[in-house]
C-alpha cells in the first residue's frame, strides 16, 4: 500500500486540527452535562451572566415586626396560613444554662397578622434573645434542584431557584430535602411552593418586598456584579455566615451577627 | 380440541381423588363465589341462598376497599393538607411508609420466589406462579398507595419521560420499579401459561376463552411447551431479580440520599431495605403457605412441607441479621450526640414514636415471631403462619417509624420534637389498599392452581 506525500499530509493535517477540536471542545461539552446533570439546569458562573444577586440579614436589626412576612404574602399572592409563608422569623431565646427555645409566628399556630407572644424562657428571663428571618437560600448546589424527579424545580442562569407549577407532581421529595425548610406544598396550586426573592420585581430592578418593606434594613438585597451594590460592600467588609455550610449547599443568603446554635 | 398427553403420561392427579380437578382441590372455600351472589340475586326471598364465607369475605373487601377509595377521592377534593396529617415539617405520612412497605415487599417476594425457579435451588420451587402473583399484587398496592399521596399523578408519567432528572433518585427509582413490574408480568405470565392453558382445556363456556386469553392464545400443556415457557420465565425472572435488587436499592437512597435528614442520610438505607425486603417477603410467604398448606383441603405434600421447613428457618435468620443492622445504625447514630441523628433515635427510643417502635417493629415484629420459631415444638406449620403475620406487622410499624422519625426532627422553626398522627382518611386509604391486595390475591387464589403444572416436570 502507498501513500502519496501529499495525501499523507492531509490526512495527518486533519488528524492533528480534529484532534485539538475534540480536545479543546470534550472536557467543556462533558463539564456542562455533568453540570446540567447535577443542577437540572446549567450552572453558570458569575461572569457571563446579567446578575449575580445576593441577600444579606442583618440578625442584630431585626425586631421581629413581622412586616416582611406579610408584604411577601401580599405580593405573591401566598395563602394567608402561617404554615404556608415563603419567609419567615424565627425567634431564639438562650437561657443562662445555654438551653435554646425557638418559636416562630411563620411556623406556629399563630395567623400572619399576629406579633410574637410575649414569652417566659424557662420561667426565667432568658439571658440572650434575637430574631432570625429566614427564606430560601437560593443556593448555588440546591438540594432542591438535584432531587426533583421531572426537573419541575430549576436554577436560572443568575441563580434563582424557581418552580415550574404546570410541571411539578406534588411528590414532595424537594421539601424533604431542603435542609432549610424553605419549601412548602402550596394549598392552592397543589405544587411545591418557595420563596423566588420576588423574581417578578428584581429582574425590573426592584428589591424584593420584604426587602422593600423592613422598617429597619435588618434584610439587604443586591447584585454583586454591580460596583455600587451594598452586598457587595458588605459582603467584603464585614463577617458573614451562612446557615448549614457543612451540607455544601453553597448559600447566598448571609447572616450578619449569627449565633452559635442557629438551625 | 382437549388434550391430556402430559396428565395421562405423568398423572397430575396423582395422590388426589380423581373426581376432584386440582382446582377444586386447591380451592381453601370450595365454595360458589359470585355466582353465589347471583343466585341470591335471582331467588326469591324463601329460596335464599345462606351467604358463603367467601361472600362475606368478598363483601368486607369489597367495603373497605371502597371506604378506602372513597379516602382518595376525598383527599384529591379537599386537598390532601387538609385531611391528612401531613403538614410542612412533614410531609411524608403513613401513604409513603405503606408504599414502601409493598414495594420492599413486592421485591423480596421476587427474589425469593426466584431461588427455585431461577437459581435451580429445588426446596423452593414450589413456590411457583402464585408467589409471583403476590409480588405482583403487592407492587399494585404500592402503585396505589404512591398515587394517593402525590399531589398530581397523572403528570407524573407525562413528565418522568419528556423532562427526566437523572440526578434524581425517584425517577430512579419509579423507572427501575416500572422496569421490576414489566418483567415480574412477564415471569408470571411464562410461569402460568401452562395452568391456564390446562383450566381452558378444562372447563367450557366464556371463562373458556378467559383462561385461553390468559394462556396467550396456547392450549399446549405438552412436555415442550411447558420446558419452553420456563425457559421464557428463567430469562424474565433474571431480569425481575436484577431488578428488584437495583429498584429497592434505590428506594433506601430516596432517603439515603437526602442530606438535610441525618436520621435518613447514608448508605445505610439501601442496604438496609434490601434485607427488609427479605423478611417481609418470607414472612409473606411463611403467612399465605401455612393459610393455604394449612387450611387448604388436601395433605401436605413433602415438597410443600419441605418448604415451610426453610421458611421457618429463613425467617429467624433473617430476624438475627435485621437485630444486627438495627444495633449498629442505633450505635452509631447515638454515638457522638450528632444533632439530628441522636435526637431522631431517641423518638424512638423514649420518645413519641416509642409504641410502634418498641411494641410493634421491635416486640411483635421480631422478638416474639423469633422465639415462636426458635422452638421446635412451636414451629409448625401454623406456627410459622403466626410468626409471618407478626413479622408483618412489625415491619410495615418498621417503615413508618423509618419515615416518621426522620422527619420529627425540624429543620428549622422550632427546636422541639414535630408531631404526626394518621388521619382517619389516611387509614382508610391504607386499609382499602390492604382490601385491594386481599381481594385480588382472593380471585388469583381460585384461578390458580396450588401446584404449578410444570412441577411435575421435575418429580
Amino acid at each position: 500500500m502507498t501513500v502519496s506525500r501529499r495525501k499523507f499530509l492531509k490526512m495527518a493535517g486533519m488528524t492533528i486540527v480534529g484532534g485539538v477540536a475534540v480536545y479543546t471542545t470534550a472536557p467543556r461539552v462533558l463539564a456542562a452535562i455533568l453540570r446540567a446533570e447535577a443542577a437540572g439546569e446549567a450552572v453558570a458562573p458569575v461572569e457571563g451572566v446579567e446578575h449575580a444577586w445576593a441577600f444579606v440579614v442583618d440578625i442584630r436589626k431585626c425586631i421581629g415586626c413581622n412586616k416582611c412576612l406579610q408584604a411577601c404574602k401580599l405580593e405573591n399572592s401566598v395563602p394567608p396560613a402561617a404554615e404556608h409563608s415563603r419567609t419567615w422569623q424565627e425567634r431564639y431565646e438562650i437561657g443562662e444554662d445555654g438551653a435554646v427555645f425557638v418559636d416562630s409566628i411563620g411556623w406556629g399556630e399563630t395567623g400572619p397578622e399576629s406579633m410574637f407572644p410575649p414569652t417566659n424562657h424557662n420561667g426565667s428571663e432568658p439571658a440572650k434573645s434575637f430574631f432570625v428571618p429566614k427564606l430560601c437560600n437560593q443556593c448555588d448546589n440546591p438540594p432542591c434542584v438535584m432531587v426533583c424527579p421531572v426537573s419541575a424545580t430549576f436554577k436560572t442562569k443568575d441563580g434563582v431557584v424557581l418552580v415550574d407549577e404546570k410541571r411539578c407532581i406534588g411528590c414532595k421529595y424537594c421539601i424533604q430535602a431542603c435542609p432549610y425548610g424553605a419549601r412548602f406544598l402550596n394549598p392552592v396550586t397543589k405544587v411545591a411552593d418557595k420563596c423566588t426573592w420576588c423574581y417578578q420585581r428584581i429582574t425590573k430592578g426592584l428589591p424584593p418586598a420584604c426587602v422593600e418593606v423592613c422598617p429597619v434594613g435588618a434584610r439587604i438585597f443586591g447584585d454583586l456584579k454591580d460596583p455600587e451594590s451594598p452586598v457587595r460592600k458588605l459582603l467584603r467588609e464585614e463577617m458573614t455566615q451562612v446557615l448549614k455550610p457543612a451540607l455544601g449547599t453553597k448559600p447566598k443568603v448571609y447572616y450578619m451577627g449569627l449565633q452559635e446554635g442557629v438551625r | 380440541m382437549r388434550r391430556w398427553p402430559f396428565s395421562k403420561k405423568r398423572g397430575v392427579n396423582a395422590g388426589r381423588p380423581s373426581s376432584l380437578s386440582p382446582y377444586q382441590a386447591t380451592g381453601r372455600w370450595n365454595l360458589p363465589g359470585l355466582k353465589g351472589l347471583r343466585q341470591v340475586a335471582a331467588s326469591r326471598v324463601d329460596e335464599l341462598v345462606v351467604p358463603t364465607r367467601l361472600d362475606l369475605w368478598l363483601a368486607v373487601l369489597v367495603v373497605t376497599g371502597a371506604l378506602g377509595f372513597l379516602g382518595i377521592v376525598v383527599g384529591f377534593l379537599k386537598g390532601h393538607e387538609n385531611v391528612f396529617g401531613v403538614e410542612r415539617g412533614v410531609p411524608w405520612g403513613i401513604l409513603i411508609a405503606t408504599y414502601m412497605f409493598f414495594a420492599t415487599t413486592a421485591s423480596g417476594l421476587c427474589l425469593i420466589s426466584s431461588l427455585g425457579h431461577v437459581f435451580g435451588i429445588r426446596t423452593f420451587e414450589p413456590l411457583g406462579a402464585k408467589a409471583h402473583l403476590l409480588a405482583i399484587v403487592s407492587l399494585i398496592a404500592g402503585f396505589t398507595a404512591i398515587g394517593a399521596e402525590l399531589e398530581r399523578p397523572w403528570r407524573l408519567f407525562v413528565f418522568a419521560a419528556l423532562t427526566p432528572n437523572f440526578a434524581s433518585p425517584i425517577w430512579w427509582m419509579g423507572t427501575l420499579y416500572t422496569f421490576e413490574f414489566t418483567f415480574q408480568i412477564v415471569e408470571f405470565q411464562f410461569l402460568n401459561r401452562g395452568n391456564m392453558a390446562r383450566r381452558s382445556n378444562e372447563i367450557s363456556g366464556p371463562a373458556r376463552r378467559l383462561f385461553r386469553w390468559l394462556a396467550l392464545g396456547s392450549s399446549d400443556t405438552s412436555t415442550e411447551a411447558l420446558r419452553r415457557n420456563m425457559r421464557l420465565a428463567r430469562w424474565a425472572g433474571i431480569g425481575g431479580v436484577t431488578f428488584a435488587i437495583l429498584a429497592t436499592s434505590t428506594l433506601g437512597t430516596v432517603f439515603g440520599l437526602v442530606e438535610a435528614r441525618p436520621w435518613w442520610s447514608g448508605a445505610y438505607m439501601p442496604v438496609y431495605l434490601i434485607l427488609s425486603a427479605l423478611v417481609s417477603a418470607v414472612a409473606v410467604l411463611g403467612f399465605f403457605g401455612s393459610l393455604s398448606y394449612g387450611l387448604g383441603e388436601g395433605e401436605i405434600t413433602t415438597g410443600e412441607k419441605g418448604l415451610m421447613v426453610a421458611l421457618g428457618r429463613l425467617l429467624p435468620l433473617f430476624l438475627g441479621a435485621l437485630v444486627l443492622f438495627i444495633v449498629w445504625n442505633a450505635i452509631e447514630r447515638l454515638y457522638g450526640d450528632m444533632p439530628g441523628k441522636s435526637e431522631a433515635l431517641m423518638l424512638l427510643v423514649a420518645g413519641p414514636l416509642s409504641l410502634p417502635f418498641w411494641g410493634l417493629e421491635i416486640l411483635v415484629g421480631i422478638l416474639v415471631p423469633f422465639f415462636i420459631l426458635l422452638h421446635p415444638r412451636t414451629r409448625t406449620t401454623a406456627g410459622v403462619g403466626i410468626a409471618s403475620l407478626l413479622v408483618l406487622i412489625g415491619q410495615f410499624a418498621a417503615r413508618y417509624d423509618l419515615v416518621i422519625a426522620g422527619q420529627l426532627v425540624p429543620v428549622a422553626g422550632s427546636m422541639e420534637a414535630l408531631h404526626y398522627t394518621p388521619s382517619y382518611t389516611e387509614w382508610l386509604i391504607v386499609g382499602g389498599i390492604f382490601s385491594l391486595c386481599a381481594f385480588l390475591y382472593t380471585f388469583a387464589d381460585k384461578a390458580l392452581p396450588r401446584r404449578d403444572i410444570h412441577m411435575d416436570l421435575w418429580e
